[in-house]
């Protein structure tokens, strides 16, 4: 390059070489006669290049940028707006609702569940491949759980964020405390415990209901557990393996109230509201947690305790489904009827609802006990057992369950009653006169001994021929 | 963040840079072609490296291809879609004497560029975000707009004296004509690419390289081989032939036209470069080609730093679509360190391209066009056939075929971009004409 005449360009007397394309041109032209360029008026590339150095300091902030940037500060829900959209935010919250999963013909394709922070609902959504991660590493939340997450924020009707990364989702699980008496949490009244009170208990999975958002497992009968289908259908849970024994379940305690009132009336004391009858004559009451203590169904009236306070309520449709014994909460209009104070649940207002606590399960439920299937005459309560028999009669219902009567001449009566939760379990073509084998679990139903074939679960009921 | 792990990250994008300047100089291979194959590896070691030295190591290579590519496309004259438009005015710089010269034009074109990006793109953050939540319900009207002015701008050439008017009438309407020719068979060319995998499956993710290889390089090749130009020697200038107005007039245009076409799908950054000209009313060689080097880089670069942008994150082009396979750009940190990488790929390849120009200058004159022309012919073929097979070697004839009619006819080459253009342009409207060439 050095020894190439054309790269000296400068003056020769009274010739110089064009700058541009090297020819020799008169040194006073302005402009190169070969190709045009002006020989006076040009840009250094000296110039350029300290230019093109500058760049060297732009790196150098962004890499100080860089390096000094923080990690994502915590953004409140309600600080999340459309100038947020689509990007990568921090928010901390509890989980108020259980997960929640999108299945398509593609298996399933999203894991959803909504976190709050005292400000405001978000919904936390994780696709596919990062959904699989978050399983693997047993990162999918449950009902209660806090947690700390980061990801892409989508501004839209409901705010929501999607998870890019098993790493940015945190879960603070909540403390579980033990509970060994279910009849006594069954029974409590809505201030024993707190909603979200994280607690676990151990007992036999004795029915199972599914639903579209998931599955009730009825423990001992006792208490009701709600299984999630995201747990079931992300194979967090197996329903087979929980069922074939006596199980633990942590989760989270729910004051399940089958009917959410429009119009709330003021909370009365039966004590009160007797105390001083004329008083409170007319007055729109709400009594919070009840005793039925007596059913008249032909009057449609049950009769309530509380603390010892006893009252007659009239319930103008559906009185056939409280039963003695059994907790209520009721709001109705407080009056003098047919020589009696009664309570009267007349009005579209007024309401009767059993409530009951529940536990929303959470995704770490293990088998605790294995049983087997015995082929046994003798009932033990929760016991698994296998049956032959041929069956004596049998009632399908339009719910999908079927009641069966076998005929064994092992066992008492020679009859042995078989309750299958759904005939999905049953395989092959029942009908009377079949023999069958039954697996099933033996509880007690209105003071008799039979077996349940539960859904879902390894119980079934096999037709031999 | 550790300054280990700052520094490892500024060293893959030098070796991003270096691995990226050395294949650009091979005419004909596009730096997404690497980039498919580095993805492929990745994938299958990608527990080794860490995502965002790969990103930064793809973005090297990327901002390296934006500036080098310049290199093939002037003293080889194979250019790729979006420096075809420079093909003409840089090959009157080197016919002068001055390939050098066109060389830093446009790499300076490209330097502007990058500051452009690094600097502005951060600060017009927001209004970036509510420009495209306005275009991206409508990028079909847009991209079909853009198409009507490619084919609506060019009128009938008047090329001087005739035998009589209605010779003047057809010689005028003959350019147009094989234009329209151009345009409706590189779209039909385009349907059929774009709807049927012609090439080996698993090769699938090259099925552009034929036919744009065909279309602007190859093409280009043969009018070289045709044509039977000598290259004078060149001359090294130590000052160019401009005034700071017509680099900043054409550094404007240029990175308008760049960051219009990094915003729409399917226009390239020669179709923005050139609308922008005319929107800015530009004249003369040095300016159009700093902005076609400007253009360009803020097209490939700037749709990166799009990516990256917080508030925005638009996937838009090849290396921002194969790195969301892998990773989702995230935090303000993220885009700090991309824009780290451009500018540091920036400096080395500004630097890069001026010094293999000036390699090249001094010895290219030596080398006879024919053999050098045939030469290049041999390697874009070999690199066709590598990459797609014979059945990429088939679509590259049909396509060198088409792109000789507006080298025959003078119309424009252009038109050949129908090739992208009408097929995203009908995907994105919803219409579906793959059924009208029987593939499916």
């Amino acid at each position: 390059m050095g020894n190439n005449p054309r790269n000296d360009v400068g003056c020769e007397g009274d010739i110089m070489k064009c700058p541009s394309c090297g020819r020799e041109i008169p040194d006073d032209t302005v402009l190169c006669p070969y190709c045009t360029a002006n020989v006076k008026k040009r840009i250094r590339l000296n110039r350029i290049y300290a230019v093109a150095l500058s760049l060297l300091i732009i790196a150098s902030a962004y890499s100080i940028l860089s390096y000094a940037a923080a990690g994502i500060p915590v953004t409140k829900i309600k600080d999340l707006s459309m100038s947020d959209d689509r990007n990568f935010v921090r928010v901390k919250g509890y989980v108020v609702d259980y997960p929640r999963v999108y299945e398509g013909s593609y298996g399933v394709t999203a894991l959803v569940f909504t976190i709050n922070d005292g400000t405001g609902d978000l919904t936390v959504k994780i696709y596919r491949s990062v959904m699989w991660k978050v399983v693997s590493e047993r990162k999918v939340p449950g009902m209660g759980d806090l947690v700390d997450v980061r990801g892409t924020f989508f501004y839209s009707t409901t705010k929501s964020i999607t998870l890019n990364n098993p790493d940015y989702l945190v879960i603070k699980r909540p403390e579980f405390s033990s509970i060994r008496n279910l009849t006594a949490l069954s029974n409590s009244p809505p201030w024993a415990y707190k909603n979200g009170e994280g607690i676990y208990l151990t007992g036999n999975i004795t029915g199972v209901r599914e639903y579209s958002w998931g599955y009730v497992l009825s423990v001992d009968e006792l208490l009701d557990v709600i299984m999630p289908r995201a747990y079931v259908s992300l194979n967090i849970t197996n329903l087979k393996n929980i069922s074939s024994g006596i199980s633990r379940f942590y989760g989270t305690l729910e004051y399940y109230r089958s009917y959410q009132p429009s119009t709330l009336y003021p909370v009365y004391n039966l004590s009160t509201l007797l105390s001083d009858p004329e008083k409170y004559n007319g007055t729109s009451a709400r009594i919070l947690w009840a005793t039925v203590v007596h059913k008249d169904e032909a009057n449609n009236t049950i009769f309530i305790d509380q603390n010892g306070t006893e009252i007659c309520v009239y319930v103008s449709s559906g009185v056939r489904y409280y039963d003695v014994g059994e907790h209520v909460e009721l709001q109705g209009k407080f009056e003098w009827f047919a020589g009696h104070w009664e309570i009267a649940i007349i009005r579209e207002s007024d309401y009767i609802i059993e409530p009951k606590w529940e536990l929303i399960a959470h995704p770490q439920c293990e088998l605790v006990e294995r049983k087997s299937y015995e082929a046994t005459t003798e009932y033990h309560l929760y016991g698994l057992m296998r049956v032959e028999g041929i069956v004596a009669d049998y009632t399908e219902y339009s719910s999908g369950s079927v009641s069966i009567t076998l005929y064994n001449a092992s066992y008492p009566g020679c009859v042995v009653n078989v309750y299958v939760e759904h005939k999905s379990s049953i395989s092959g073509l029942l009908q009377s006169g079949s023999k069958v084998v039954v697996r099933g679990m033996a509880l007690i139903y209105n003071g008799d001994w039979e077996i349940k074939v539960r859904a879902y679960t390894n119980d079934s009921v096999e037709v031999i021929y | 963040m550790t300054i280990e792990y700052l520094l490892m990250c500024i060293l893959f994008v030098v070796i991003g840079t270096l691995i990226g300047s050395a294949l650009s100089m091979l005419p004909g291979l596009h730096v997404y072609n690497v980039i498919g194959f580095f993805l492929l590896f990745y994938f299958t070691a990608g527990l080794v490296l860490d995502s965002m030295q790969m990103v930064l190591m793809l973005i090297g290579m990327l901002v390296s291809y934006a500036f080098v590519f310049t290199i093939p496309s002037i003293y080889f004259s194979a250019p790729d879609d979006s420096t075809m438009f420079v093909l003409m005015p840089s090959l009157r710089y080197l016919k002068e004497g001055r390939g050098h010269e066109a060389v830093v034009l446009i790499a300076t074109g490209a330097l502007i560029g990058v500051i452009a990006i690094t600097i502005f793109v951060p600060l017009f953050m927001g209004p970036l975000a509510i420009v495209w939540s306005i275009v991206q319900p409508n990028i079909h009207w847009i991209i079909g707009a853009v198409i009507a002015y490619m084919l609506v701008s060019e009128f009938p050439k008047d090329f001087g004296r005739h035998k009589n008017p209605l010779h003047g009438l057809k010689e005028g309407w003959k350019t147009i004509l094989a234009g329209y020719l151009t345009f409706f068979l590189s779209a039909i060319l385009g349907i059929i690419v774009f709807n049927k995998t012609i090439i080996p499956a698993d090769r699938a993710f090259q099925g552009l390289m034929a036919p744009l290889i065909g279309l602007f390089a190859t093409s280009s090749i043969i009018l070289n081989l045709i044509s039977k130009y000598e290259i004078p020697e060149q001359n090294i200038p130590k000052s160019i032939d401009a005034h700071p107005r017509e680099i900043v007039h054409g550094s404007v245009a240029g990175a308008s036209g760049g960051l219009f076409a990094a915003f729409l799908p399917a226009v390239t950054a020669g179709v923005g470069g050139y609308m922008a000209s005319h929107a800015f009313a530009q004249k003369g060689d040095k300016s159009f080609l700093v902005s076609m080097g400007a253009s360009r880089v803020v097209y490939y670069v700037g749709a990166i730093s799009l990516f990256f942008l917080p508030t925005l994150h638009l996937r838009r082009g090849a290396l921002a679509m194969g790195i969301n396979l892998f990773f989702t750009p995230e935090s303000v940190q993220q885009f700090y360190m991309v824009d780290m990488g451009i500018a540091i790929a920036g400096v080395i390849s500004f630097f890069m391209v001026i010094y293999a120009s000036r390699f090249l200058a001094t010895r290219i004159y030596r080398i006879n066009p024919k053999v050098l022309n045939l030469t290049v012919l041999g390697i874009v073929i070999a690199l066709v056939y590598f990459m797609t097979s014979w059945q990429g070697l088939l679509i590259m004839s049909v396509a060198t075929a088409i792109g000789l009619i507006p080298v025959l006819f003078n119309s424009r080459r252009s038109h050949c971009l129908a090739v992208i253009l009408v097929p995203i342009w009908l995907n994105m409207s919803g219409i579906s004409l793959g059924s009208l060439f029987g593939l499916w």
